[in-house]
């Protein structure tokens, strides 16, 4: 991960302290949980196995 | 990405980013929230917050007849979070079959500017391919170009 060339955030988008924190909200942490089971099961991309051409 | 928006706030260190859509059923407080899955893996999710009840709810169901400009304002949130995070792959799937569908629908319509940034994997079948017009897909995996 490149957080230490992270850039600024697009022009117009407002920094706001004050937001609620709602990443450990029970509807975000459930989809993380599907997701998380989702990947477990199928994986990524680059690690699934070639299709072979017939 | 040109089409038609909200504009955002965001608290970048914790990946959310929320937003008010703007329509007959008045104005909804929108939150994304980009979480961190695996090492270069995040899940997108999104929905409505409840400031009485202060928790979210799920997106879409609020009729404020804006559909599009939300999810356009939600595109434009992975292209700011992979701007800052330009290895991630960004995963994505509706609560809902239906709302799997809308995604779907929503990316063929826009393929053509989307792709310009993103590339787009549908899972089919139990295996990633190539977004392809006409194909059902399950869940959906964003990576930045």
């Amino acid at each position: 991960m490149k957080t230490s060339t992270r850039k600024k955030h697009l022009p117009g988008i407002t920094f706001d302290p004050d937001m609620p924190d709602f990443s450990k909200d029970p509807f975000f942490v459930k989809k993380a949980q599907r997701a998380r089971t989702l990947i477990a099961k199928v994986g990524l991309p680059e690690n699934q196995p070639k299709k072979r051409k017939k | 990405m040109n089409s038609a928006r909200y504009p955002f706030v965001t608290v970048g260190e914790q990946h959310m980013y929320m937003f008010y859509s703007d329509g007959p059923m008045g104005t909804i407080r929108k939150a994304v929230l980009y979480e961190r899955i695996g090492k270069n893996l995040f899940n997108l999710g999104f929905g409505d917050w409840n400031g009485e009840l202060n928790q979210i709810n799920d997106f879409g169901r609020s009729n404020n007849g804006d559909r599009d400009k939300v999810l356009a304002t939600v595109a434009f949130t992975a292209l700011d979070f992979t701007d800052q995070f330009p290895d991630a792959h960004i995963l994505f799937e509706g609560t809902t079959l239906a709302r799997t569908r809308l995604y779907q629908m929503s990316i063929a319509y826009n393929l053509l500017e989307i792709s310009t940034y993103f590339q787009i994997q549908g899972l089919k079948s139990e295996s990633w391919e190539p977004f392809r017009l006409g194909r059902n897909y399950k869940a959906f995996l964003v990576r930045r170009i």
